[in-house]
């Protein structure tokens, strides 16, 4: 039987990374007395898989653990079972049940939507209102030099952007689409990050998986390069909302199965 | 939300960041205000090598079971944060809390081998506590040593304030209650609290004691500087061991740590009496804990914390009473919830290969063997009651069993050693290998098998029968090694042996530390000011930087390592009552030397001193 858990990380577990995460939630499993199904021989290992590893560092409040379990559990004790298991900085927030012939969440992964700042090193001189409606609206192609640990190629990245928008820290909630968690709590507010009320916030919605991967930190480089203004990667601070597969219809979110 | 020490840009800059994060499942969360003393708690390496340690976890419990007490813990930062501390003067803090360690009542250390020694003064140096005890000042943490190096802690001794010597369960509280005592009603002064400590068994506070040393080097007296502060430090020893504090619900790293499952403590102490071990001596008398607690405390721990192993925690599993008990227990308890087993020192016999068959694939894992030496001769002089019958009688049944891979654990440098005993190391392991051929028709062959032997350079060590013996200089040590390798290549099999040594340098300076004065703490000082720490990594050591400090600070190396101490010697741990009769130890010095065994404590009682504590094997009746 297949199952999906969505969970949010944050806080001092944004540090953990993504095998430590997956033998945190292998404990887990085994502490909330999940009926897990496992894999045969000598050393068999629980049959569970993430979505799209999540960096480290990077918060996110729509992330994708997909599970076979022996027997059916009830969804709401289930997600309360995990929850008395968890630390602060991850919450379990929904356990629903998947056709059998349903293909895993990592499979299926078509999009991605963040939300992304500058945790440092903001040019207050910069417009990116301006920036990217030049660079966005534009219907020009966006050539970059995507690195892989075997090549390098330049491709267009255009397309791989579903949407962009600009606005301030003070009112994201006019980035979000509707019907979205508000992703105050998921972020560090505290550690001293362009965080202010009027500092600017973009929205990116971006098609991932194995195929047409991209990275917020490869766009945010293009857009600045277009700018003509530096850009340290390492200055961005990145919240991921939620992840999306692919239908006739368009994108729907991971969670509506 | 809990603040973090360290900024976003040095944990996405530093490795592995989760090591400093604190917030492990299972760790303790208390509010500060509400309690009188703060304990932190260290193990001066890094996170994953002092997150397996079991001592540490229970006292954090024990501690932690306290109310008026929050213990956290503490790590040595990996020398690439070291840097950014050291450059941005940001002081060590704990897990739990974040609080710089500066802030806390005491700093406890636990020293459990003798190359973390710089990583003390690593610690003490980003907590800005004065590296000498004699620096200190009244607002600095009492500073706190524990751990089997305490059984000589003279070459650290200036670093410390006090030193508990023995088993933590016994003598904390009573050290705690003092503490908090004196604070309470205003009379504690830090020289006042120490002098009032050293009356507590097992409490040992250096600087309350002066050494005086002969003209040629060696120790004329040790003795107390104060009216009435004991003469000799008794060591502590648990005797009720069900009833002793355990960890029911140790922390759970996020990172991967070394000891990365459930322990289960099922002895303490050894019967074997093994003349190179300080182990099974200093954990005299052996002492069970019964079957009926293990069954619980295993299934609970695993419950508490989801490991998906288990592994037994002794110093010589196979000589548990109920052993094969247990261990039919855990093998059904653990097939059933899908979890490993891992069986460390199970001496090779028919039942411990038929339950690792059960727990392991025979066709991936090897089988360890520790002969120790390759020798007969040699095997009775270290009282490794092991003869060559046994060791090609557990090779044989494994052979047949199916293992093909073997490995052979030895010493080299142990006294009376000659080239014969070398030689011996791979002619043994050769003709282990022929007997693979001998007993595995060529049909069930796969393949080669594979011996893999391995030596360690012997470093004597403090409260053993080898405590008087003598070391040798690097290329020695080497020079013997090479011997073991040439004449393994002499062999008829020598295809299907290997051969590993360790390093001799760190063999030598670990015999300066093992049997040091105080003199030595000089030199560490020098060292780790000269950039040594990490010493128990073989990428930070280094080796000339030791000689120089030896050199800088007028100590001659050879005075502790090269010299077989005469049996009438005031050594530096003699202050130590450790129930161990030095009558014992000389009687198997000698023993040693004429090739005697001695019988093992379920045979026979041989008088070492220890049933005078009261408990454990020489009691046990039948």
């Amino acid at each position: 039987m297949k199952a999906r858990i969505r969970f949010t990380k944050s806080d001092a577990l944004r540090y953990v990374g993504h095998l430590d995460l997956l033998r945190f939630f292998q404990k887990a499993m085994r502490r909330a007395h999940i009926p897990m199904k496992f894999s045969e021989g000598f050393h068999p290992h629980q049959i569970m898989s993430f979505a799209s590893p999540l960096g480290v560092g990077v918060t996110s409040q729509g992330e994708y653990l997909d599970i076979e379990i022996t027997e059916e559990i009830d969804a709401k004790e289930a997600v309360k079972a995990l929850n008395e298991q968890m630390v602060d900085g991850v919450s379990i927030r929904s356990f629903s049940y998947l056709p059998d012939n349903a293909k895993n969440s990592m499979a299926s992964l078509a999009a991605c939507d963040y939300l992304v700042y500058f945790k440092r090193g903001l040019d207050s001189s910069c417009d990116y209102v301006g920036a990217v409606k030049d660079f966005y609206e534009s219907k020009e192609p966006i050539v970059v030099t995507k690195k892989t640990k075997k090549s390098e190629k330049e491709i267009d990245i255009r397309p791989m952007i579903l949407d962009m928008k600009v606005g301030c820290v003070g009112a994201m909630d006019e980035l979000l689409p509707s019907g979205y968690e508000n992703p105050l709590p998921y972020l560090p507010m505290e550690d001293g990050f362009c965080l202010n009320d009027n500092d600017p916030m973009f929205y990116l919605f971006l098609t991932s998986g194995s195929m047409d991967n991209l990275k917020p930190e490869l766009l945010m480089e293009a857009l600045h390069q277009k700018m003509g203004v530096a850009f340290d990667p390492s200055n961005l601070g990145i919240h991921r909302l939620d992840m999306f597969a692919a239908d006739e219809n368009g994108f729907v979110s991971m969670s509506k199965g | 939300m809990r603040k973090l020490a360290l900024s976003d840009e040095i944990l996405m800059k530093v490795d592995k960041a989760a090591r400093y994060i604190g917030n492990e499942f299972n760790s303790v969360q208390k509010d500060p205000a509400t309690v009188d003393i703060r304990f932190a708690m260290c193990f001066p390496d890094v996170y994953e090598i002092g997150m397996s340690h079991l001592g540490i976890q229970i006292l954090y419990e024990m501690f932690n079971r306290r109310e008026d007490t929050y213990c956290e813990r503490v790590y040595s930062p990996w020398p690439d944060l070291h840097a950014i501390m050291k450059e941005q003067a940001i002081p060590l803090f704990s897990l739990e809390t974040q609080t710089a360690i500066r802030a806390f009542d005491f700093l406890g250390i636990t020293l459990q081998y003798e190359m973390c020694y710089t990583n003390i003064l690593q610690i003490l140096d980003l907590s800005n506590i004065p590296l000498l005890q004699a620096d200190r000042a009244e607002e600095d943490p009492l500073v706190i040593g524990g751990g089997p190096c305490v059984y000589n802690p003279e070459p650290i001794a200036d670093f410390f304030d006090l030193f508990y010597i023995g088993e933590g369960e016994t003598s904390y509280n009573a050290l705690l209650d003092l503490y908090k005592e004196m604070k309470a009603s205003g009379k504690y002064r830090r020289r006042d609290f120490l002098i009032e400590a050293s009356q507590i068994p097992g409490i040992y506070v250096p600087s309350l004691y002066d050494v005086d040393y002969n003209e040629d080097g060696t120790i004329a007296s040790f003795k107390p500087n104060v009216t009435d502060v004991p003469e000799k430090v008794k060591r502590q020893v648990v005797i009720d061991m069900d009833n002793a504090p355990y960890p029911m619900k140790p922390v759970v790293p996020y990172v991967r740590a070394t000891q990365d499952r459930v322990v289960l403590e099922i002895q303490r102490g050894c019967i074997r009496g093994c003349r190179f071990c300080q182990a099974g001596m200093i954990y005299r008398p052996n002492r069970e804990k019964s079957f009926e607690i293990l069954k619980d405390y295993a299934i609970q721990m695993l419950e508490n914390t989801g490991y998906d192993e288990i592994s037994l925690s002794s110093l010589s599993s196979s000589d548990y009473t109920q052993i094969e008990e247990l261990v039919n227990f855990l093998i059904d308890e653990c097939n059933e919830r899908k979890i490993n087993i891992s069986l460390p020192s199970l001496r090779i016999d028919s039942f411990s290969l038929d339950v690792m068959s059960k727990v392991q694939d025979v066709n991936k894992s090897s089988l360890t063997f520790a002969p120790e030496a390759g020798s007969q001769r040699m095997r009775n002089t270290i009282n490794k009651g092991l003869t060559e019958d046994d060791i090609m009688n557990g090779a044989k049944l494994a052979f047949e069993g199916g293992w093909n891979k073997v490995k052979l654990y030895f010493m080299l440098g142990l006294p009376g050693e000659e080239e014969e005993d070398m030689r011996e190391i791979p002619e043994l392991s050769n003709r282990i290998a022929a007997l693979y051929y001998d007993t595995v028709p060529k049909e069930n062959r796969h393949g080669k098998c594979q011996i893999t032997m391995s030596t360690s350079f012997f470093v004597p060590k403090p409260w053993t029968p080898f405590q008087w013996a003598r070391m040798y200089e690097p290329g020695e040590y080497l020079r013997r090694a090479k011997i073991v390798n040439d004449t393994m290549k002499q062999q008829l099999n020598h295809k299907s042996l290997s051969y590993q040594w360790h390093q001799a340098d760190v063999t030598v300076l670990e015999g300066i530390f093992a049997r040091g004065d105080r003199r030595i703490g000089k030199a560490i000082m020098y060292a780790y000011e000269q950039g040594c720490f990490f010493d128990a990594w073989g990428e930070y050591f280094n080796y000339d930087k030791w000689l120089e400090a030896f050199t800088a600070c007028g100590i001659d190396p050879d005075f502790y390592t090269m010299r077989e101490r005469e049996v009438t010697e005031i050594l530096p741990w003699d202050f130590i009552d450790t129930g161990i009769r030095r009558e014992f130890l000389v009687h198997e010095w000698e023993q040693a030397k004429a090739g005697v065994v001695t019988p093992n404590c379920k045979m026979r009682c041989s008088g070492c001193g220890c049933k005078s504590l009261g408990g454990g094997i020489c009691y046990y009746e039948g």
